[in-house]
């Protein structure tokens, strides 16, 4: 036909390129109560006999680039916390186990079977077994590197595409929150007073992950994730093709320092003041919701800066599609300008007919099936001609 | 859709899929087959040429016409096409012309009433105004025919896809004539019935008529032309 040629199965190829993004979070998005979204699906029970109050806590939040309620909003990550059914945050609280198994907790310890649950879920699709425990650096077997009150960052799809790639993951962390002055009513939970000198800030990275692959059979390519002024400091770790970090919350801060404030409690009051260390004290007495709400308001900063940043992967299928023009083909064009109304071709000069030859000039293709259906259409960036002396190959990438 | 960055010496390709390319590769039965391609010229404006002579012209083109992105509606893809004809010496192309009961369609319009003229047929004929006849290669044995859903249908055929854009394609056979040199065919216009609400919304400003297109192709010559429709 003399519009349409036929592109031989030798002229269409496929390959695999790797796109990478670089994905940025500002403080303001994870520390803003607008922008974090909590769902209160869980209810304390009332039938214990200490338990006045009731607490209604999310299991995790999710943190949005903008106020959640509105349609343009977009979901970055989820935020959880986890503890160990056998560190000794649980051993401390934990008063017995009934017939069932069920761990049984005083009223002052909030949500502690949530929190171990969440725990079991991660390492059960992390790890393979709801038993595990996470330890850092990953390939590790010392107790000292176990993992038992982690934070987990679950970092959404949209950003994270086909993985995280190695070594770009960085994340600026609050180690310390300013320490309530003895006798005084100092907040430093949720930091009414406390402001963060930048100096006390870190750098957590994954750096040195692209030379020491290490791999979990279910949650896919592992690196550690460490402090980057002491990159023996091992602080937590990453799962690349998961797209979700996991902090341990007692190397990343200190985890002694006195947590002076108010938190929703169970007992003869809706809240209570609390005044005892991060780790065991705050992370078993406040509900899911106070731990997440103190972690994204006073450990990530609350400015328009960056806090976490990392490159995703993007594995693109593409077909490459050789449109060939020979010589003869395509010098000639159905565009109504290309002719005058008696159909002489404006491209040759009247007296030069039988001597100069027609030329046209490709702007677009358009590839089709076998019914001349129009399945893809590719521009050029500008006009390109086509001639008698003029071989032309056009390269048409179609990414999936 | 934007125009193309042209700045630079690198041709840039921007390919997408269209909503029919989209729409076979989720039915998943085989029928995303690039099978042929085709090139088109729809932004260029061969008058420059005669304008500006050969050497001046082509440089004007190439360097003085903006590209636009794209486009994904299927119907709105390649509007003109290049041609393959073998004959290099060729200086003339045939013609095509749309006639309604002898008259030429070109600064006319086809009218139908929604109560009384529900029907009208016009005329498409390609043919050559030197007398030299059709050069083989660009020989239709089909028209292209392009019409909109919504008001119309073709006496006798079947829409062979209808777009997203409530654009439905016929494929028309054509008829030559005893010397080669004229193809034609009759194409039977149909008025669907369609409510007053309906006429409302796609009426001009006004509310008197519909306006609406009806878009011809040579399958193989690729000469088009377009005729405007009024529904009242």
């Amino acid at each position: 036909m003399a519009t349409f040629k036929t592109i031989s199965s030798a002229d269409i190829k496929t390959t695999k390129t790797v796109l990478n993004q670089l994905i940025d979070f500002v403080e303001e998005d994870v520390s803003g109560s607008t922008s974090r979204k909590s769902y209160q699906v869980f209810v304390t029970s009332s039938t214990h006999p200490d338990a006045t109050n009731s607490i209604t806590s999310s299991l995790f939040q999710t943190v949005f680039d903008q106020d959640y309620s509105l349609q343009t909003a977009n979901e970055l990550f989820d935020v959880t916390y986890g503890v160990f059914s056998g560190s000794t945050s649980v051993a401390s609280a934990s008063t017995d186990t009934d017939v069932n198994g069920k761990i049984l907790f005083t009223s002052q310890s909030v949500m502690m079977r949530e929190k171990i649950n969440i725990y079991r879920q991660f390492a059960q699709t992390l790890l393979g077994n709801a038993d595990s425990r996470f330890r850092a650096p990953f390939s590790s077997t010392s107790a000292t590197d176990d993992i038992d009150n982690p934070l987990f960052l679950c970092f959404k799809r949209l950003f994270v595409r086909d993985g995280i790639k190695r070594e770009t993951f960085a994340m600026r962390f609050f180690q310390s929150c300013s320490s309530p002055i003895a006798g005084d009513t100092y907040d430093n939970i949720f930091g009414q007073t406390a402001a963060h000198p930048s100096s006390a800030s870190v750098i957590f990275t994954d750096v040195g992950a692209a030379s020491s692959i290490e791999r979990s059979q279910f949650g896919g390519d592992v690196g550690n994730i460490v402090l980057s002024s002491d990159t023996t400091q091992t602080v937590g770790l990453m799962f690349y093709q998961k797209g979700i970090a996991v902090l341990d919350l007692a190397r990343a801060l200190d985890e002694t320092q006195i947590m002076s404030g108010t938190i929703s409690s169970v007992g003869d009051t809706a809240t209570t003041t609390h005044s005892a260390s991060f780790i065991p004290n705050f992370v078993n007495s406040a509900s899911m919701d106070d731990i997440i709400r103190h972690i994204s308001t006073e450990r990530f900063g609350t400015g328009s800066n960056t806090f976490l940043t990392f490159q995703n992967n993007t594995k693109i299928n593409s077909t490459l599609v050789f449109c060939r023009a020979t010589a003869d083909e395509f010098n000639y064009s159905s565009n109504p300008t290309y002719t005058n109304s008696e159909g002489r071709i404006l491209v040759i000069d009247e007296s030069q007919q039988g001597e100069e030859k027609s030329f046209s000039f490709v702007t677009s293709v358009g590839l089709y099936d076998a019914n001349e259906e129009l399945l893809a259409t590719a521009k050029l960036s500008r006009p390109v001609e086509k001639n008698d002396e003029k071989d032309l190959t056009f390269r048409v990438r179609l990414d999936f | 859709m934007g125009f193309l960055d042209h700045s630079t010496n690198n041709i840039i390709v921007d390919a997408v899929l269209t909503d029919l390319g989209r729409q076979s590769l989720a039915k998943n039965d085989g029928s995303f087959q690039i099978f042929q391609f085709a090139l088109g010229d729809d932004e260029v404006d061969y008058g420059v040429i005669q304008q500006f002579g050969r050497t001046v012209g082509r440089e004007k083109i190439e360097k003085n016409t903006p590209i636009l992105e794209a486009f994904t509606a299927g119907s709105l893809g390649l509007k003109h096409k290049l041609l393959s004809i073998s004959n290099e010496f060729l200086t003339h192309l045939p013609v095509l012309d749309m006639t309604l009961s002898g008259t030429d369609l070109t600064n006319s319009v086809v009218s139908f009433t929604r109560t009384s003229t529900t029907s009208n047929t016009v005329n498409a004929a390609i043919s050559s105004k030197t007398g030299t006849g059709i050069d083989p290669d660009i020989l239709d044995g089909e028209f292209r025919v392009e019409v909109n859903n919504l008001f119309l249908t073709i006496a006798g055929e079947q829409p062979d896809v209808v777009y997203t854009d409530n654009v439905a394609v016929y494929r028309i056979p054509a008829d030559f004539n005893t010397q080669g040199d004229e193809v034609s065919a009759a194409i039977t216009l149909n008025l669907k019935s369609f409510s007053d609400t309906t006429f409302s919304t796609y009426s001009v400003s006004g509310g008197s008529f519909i306006r609406s297109f009806v878009k011809v192709t040579g399958i193989n010559s690729g000469l088009t032309k377009n005729i405007e429709l009024q529904i009242s």
